[in-house]
């Protein structure tokens, strides 16, 4: 079942800003995520998430603040800023040019030209 | 919320550790991640495993989460601090701007008090701080012994084990140096050639001695200083190979030392070889006035050192083959750091100085402390107002600070700008030759002191009334605080005391160096100083090293001299008094002291003198004859004694007839005459056993240069005019040099305490001015805050005269109390003057009962205003508040 497909650097990042798209989360949730909508696809380790998220919020594109969990327990919320949300148009935007460079690149029938 | 670390811990448990959240933010995750895996009916344990395994690296993960949080609170943290600096500076700007003159008085007061400060570390520094531009400075010493100073003791200590890598000896040399231009009178020093190499410093150009140039015959050579060569060859290397005439014999200059090598004073222009020939013993064995310059072996200290030279000098007593020095010879010496013993005399004024300058400073510091309690008192209701709008205690301090800190700081920024102008004035004040060019420079090292000290004096007068502000600002009741501000009246009357007290100390050590002072120039020295007038005449040695040529020559000068106009008495002295030491010899006493193989008591001063040496000081004769021209070579030895001298040796008996000896077999000396005792070395030596040997009569191996001594009534520069012309028309390459009034010569001789008794005073002066200043403005703000109740007490019947007699008393009582803690504080501090002190015990009680009578007398004078406006209130206001 879990085709196991490593991450780029970077590309989590994308993805916990699409993540954060919809609402506040934390962290557990922001992982459960990204798995459910990869339909377990992606092989998150999901430790390499936090890093980032703590990275993203020195670079002002999350904000955290602490608050209860489903059950009560003491939880980081994260929440996309302004920043964060111009930043989740640009990577997403780069990101489609790259995957549409790749696959075309891959689609490509027409042989190198030999020198 | 008295207690400031109650408000520490409380911020703190707002503000939790960046680590307890990592923790928790990452077992939140691995709880939830747990429960879905028991959710879907793994066993515990292994949802416990597969939680950690989805998350990968547990302990990694956390360390990566502390490291970034921990710089993010670091970050954090700086950018706060700067922004309450920023806050707190653009405040105390904005309340310094509304108070203008305050802001002035204290800056100018900071600016005064740091500058002084700042000038005189500056000397300090390069002076006393500074390391000697010599390689490893540390191992440099002077060795001081009672030893006769000979080159044979330096050959016997330098062939022993002494625990020195090197020892070289330098003794005074002075020469007619003739160049072909206008010879010239130098001083400078006759040094083993070892000297260089021993301080590990190289000529600036040229080379210095060889090991051999000491050798009897070797080449004359003469290493010439920085500022010789810079004033008479304007810096034109090629002087470096040539030869010039040093007292009338070539001399090649093989080299010129740097700027920086004034060894051991600037006042050296030059270096000659010592020459050292042990097979000559008498020059050998001569006395001289030598100093050993030594460097310790590597891991020997200088204690070790005087201990090892200790053990073998008196053993040297029996190796001098012409007398016996006597049983105490050799028994003191101390190896001396070589620094602290070239420093020497300038040593303890410096360090006076700096003490009272940094007075100054605690006396402005304590002032400005004063003003800024009546400012924060005055401003108490802003503080209520703040700290009930939340500004905690720390906040307020810190704000008070920030504002007295600026003041400093400014302050000490303008204080440093004065200082370069302070610098440049004091180093033309400063006595020409010190051990080193005395190239105070306002350098890294002095901005770093002023920088603290800055921040030292802006803490120092800020902290107190910060801290009363904040003690004062969490109470609410505000008419409490302006009824009852006793308090901050004692804190401020305390505050005054202190001011008074150190005004007095500087006010007693002032005093003290001024009845010196005086003492030492109402000195009478015994000769006369008015229209005598001093040079030095300096015939080559090579060409009068016959003593009839001399005598011949001097003789001219003499005749030619005494007829000149205005001249009314004339005589020679190889060493006139005041101008410099006069050095004393061993002597043998006939009937008491005749072996000179056992110890010989020594006379303090010998001069060699014309007969008209006497008259032309206006020295009398008490007893027997004068010299006169009978006493010449050939005739039967004679000398006159000092009083001193006579009553030493025959207390019961007349002196004349009696018969004394040089420290070697020769003829005995008669005495013929008893003449006063006289100062000779400088006028607070009192010394004076002398001798007095005729000119004619002299050893000849002594330098053909003297002294002449004029007593005139013309004018001093047209008597030097025909002084030079009279000399240059018997020979031309005679120069003179050190022409001097007598009254010059003693004038210059007190120079130095005259210098540090000004400065001391002028500070002494500033002080007083800042305790005056002091005591006005706490009497003023006790009139103030009592004007409720002086009304009270006129309405009961005093009368204005009591009420100003009862503030004036208040002043009075503190500064009483400041006085006597400064007279106590004195008598523990001014015993380190007494080396300065001439004729007056440091604890002087006149000077101590002055002190005090001028600093009370301030404070009935300071008060006199205040008390005017005590006399002015109004009973009727004052019971219509009440």
């Amino acid at each position: 079942m879990p085709t196991t497909i490593e991450f780029r650097h970077g590309a989590i990042e994308l993805l916990i800003l699409k993540a954060l798209s919809w609402g506040p989360q934390h962290g557990f949730s922001i992982a459960r995520w990204i798995q459910d909508a990869a339909d377990d696809v992606l092989r998150l380790e999901e430790g390499s998430l936090y890093p980032a998220l703590h990275r993203m919020e020195d670079k002002g594109w999350v904000r955290a603040t602490w608050g209860a969990s489903e059950n009560n327990r003491r939880a980081k919320f994260y929440q996309l800023s302004a920043r964060g949300r111009e930043q989740l148009v640009t990577d997403s935007r780069d990101w489609w040019r790259y995957a549409a460079a790749v696959g075309k690149v891959l689609k490509s029938t027409a042989r190198p030209a030999t020198a | 919320m008295s207690d400031p670390s109650l408000w520490r811990r409380y911020r703190d448990l707002l503000r939790r550790k960046p680590a307890e959240d990592v923790d928790d933010e990452v077992r939140l995750h691995l709880q939830l991640r747990e429960e879905e895996a028991l959710r879907q009916g793994l066993d515990p344990a292994h949802a416990r495993a597969a939680a950690r395994e989805r998350f990968g690296d547990v302990p990694g993960v956390v360390a990566e989460l502390y490291r970034i949080d921990e710089s993010r609170e670091v970050r954090r943290r700086r950018a706060e601090w700067l922004s309450d600096l920023r806050r707190d500076s653009r405040f105390a700007l904005r309340s310094l701007r509304r108070s203008p003159s305050f802001a002035v008085t204290a800056v100018v007061t900071m600016a005064i008090a740091i500058g002084a400060n700042t000038t005189i570390f500056a000397f300090v520094n390069a002076l006393l701080l500074e390391p000697l531009p010599y390689a490893r400075p540390g191992e440099l010493v002077t060795i001081d012994a009672n030893v006769i100073g000979s080159i044979g003791e330096m050959l016997a200590l330098r062939d022993r084990h002494t625990g020195l890598a090197d020892i070289a000896l330098i003794r005074p040399r002075s020469i007619t140096y003739d160049d072909e231009r206008d010879p010239a009178r130098l001083d400078g020093f006759f040094v083993t050639p070892n000297l260089t190499s021993l301080l590990g410093v190289r000529p600036e150009i040229g080379r210095a001695f060889n090991a051999d140039a000491s050798r009897p015959g070797a080449g004359k050579e003469i290493l010439l200083s920085h500022s010789l060569w810079s004033d008479r060859y304007g810096g034109d290397r090629r002087i470096v190979g040539r030869f010039v005439l040093v007292d009338g014999e070539r001399c090649l200059v093989v080299g010129v030392m740097p700027a920086s090598f004034g060894f051991p004073s600037t006042a050296a222009r030059f270096w000659t070889p010592l020459s050292i020939d042990p097979s000559n013993i008498a020059q050998t064995w001569a006395i001289g006035n030598s100093r050993w310059i030594a460097r310790l072996a590597p891991g020997v200290s200088a204690d070790r050192a005087s201990a090892t030279i200790g053990s073998i000098l008196p053993g040297l007593r029996h190796l001098n083959p012409l007398w016996d020095p006597g049983s105490s010879y050799g028994h003191t010496v101390a190896a001396h750091p070589l620094q602290r013993s070239l420093v020497g005399a300038e040593r303890t004024p410096l360090i006076l100085l700096f003490a009272c300058v940094m007075v100054v400073l605690i006396v402005a510091c304590v002032n400005l402390a004063n003003l800024t309690l009546a400012r924060v008192t005055a401003r108490e209701r802003e503080f209520t107002v703040r700290a009930a709008l939340g500004g905690g205690r720390g906040r307020l301090v810190r704000q008070l600070l920030t504002e007295s800190l600026l003041v400093a700081l400014v302050g000490a920024a303008a204080g440093f700008g004065l200082a370069a102008v302070g610098v440049r004035f004091a180093s033309a004040a400063l006595p020409s030759a010190m051990y080193r060019p005395a190239d105070a420079r306002l350098d890294v090292v002095v901005l770093a002191f002023t920088a603290i000290l800055g921040v030292v004096t802006g803490i120092a007068f800020g902290l107190l009334p910060a801290l009363r502000a904040a003690s004062a600002a969490p109470s609410t009741d505000a008419t409490h605080l302006t009824r009852t501000g006793s308090p901050h009246g004692r804190l401020t009357s305390a505050l005054v005391a202190t001011e008074v007290a150190l005004a007095v100390v500087l006010a007693i050590t002032a005093g003290l160096l001024t009845r010196s002072f005086a003492r030492l120039t109402d000195l009478p020295p015994g000769f006369r100083t008015d229209h005598v007038v001093t040079a030095r005449v300096s015939p080559p040695a090579k060409g009068y090293s016959e003593l009839s040529r001399l005598s011949a020559f001097y003789g001219a000068l003499l005749a030619r001299l005494s007829a000149a106009p205005g001249v009314y008495g004339v005589g020679l002295v190889d060493r006139p008094p005041i101008v410099a030491p006069v050095y004393g010899m061993a002597m043998r006493v006939k009937g008491q002291f005749e072996d000179v193989t056992r110890g010989l008591p020594t006379a303090d001063h010998t001069q060699i003198v014309t007969p008209g040496y006497f008259a032309a000081l206006g020295i009398p004769i008490i007893s027997g004859r004068p010299l006169d021209g009978g006493d010449r070579a050939g005739a039967a030895p004679v000398a006159l004694v000092s009083r001193a001298l006579a009553k030493h040796f025959w207390p019961d008996e007349s002196a004349l007839g009696k018969q004394i000896g040089y420290p070697w077999a020769s003829p005995w000396l008669t005495i013929v005459g008893v003449v006063p005792d006289v100062r000779i070395d400088s006028l607070r030596d009192p010394s004076a056993m002398a001798v007095y040997i005729p000119f004619e009569q002299r050893s000849p191996r002594v330098a053909p240069e003297m002294s002449i001594v004029i007593r005139t009534d013309a004018d001093p520069t047209a008597l030097e005019r025909q002084l030079r012309d009279i000399v240059a028309s018997i020979d031309r390459s005679v120069p003179v040099t050190a022409v001097r009034g007598m009254d010059d010569v003693i004038a210059g001789s007190v120079a130095k305490p005259r210098l540090t008794t000004l400065v001391v005073a002028s500070f002494a002066l500033i002080t007083l001015l800042l305790g005056a200043v002091g005591i006005y403005g706490v009497m003023s703000y006790v009139v103030g805050q009592r004007a409720h109740e002086l009304g009270v007490r006129m309405a009961l019947g005093a009368t204005s005269l009591d009420l100003a007699r009862h503030v004036v008393g208040r002043a009075v009582s503190v500064a009483g109390a400041g006085a006597a803690a400064g007279c106590a504080l004195s008598l523990a501090a001014t015993r380190g003057l007494t080396s300065l002190l001439y004729g007056v015990s440091p604890t002087d009680p006149a000077t101590f009962a002055g002190a005090t009578l001028v600093l009370v007398a301030v404070a009935v004078v300071a008060s006199l205003v205040p008390a005017r406006r005590a006399m002015s209130a109004d009973p009727v206001e004052a019971l219509r508040r009440g």
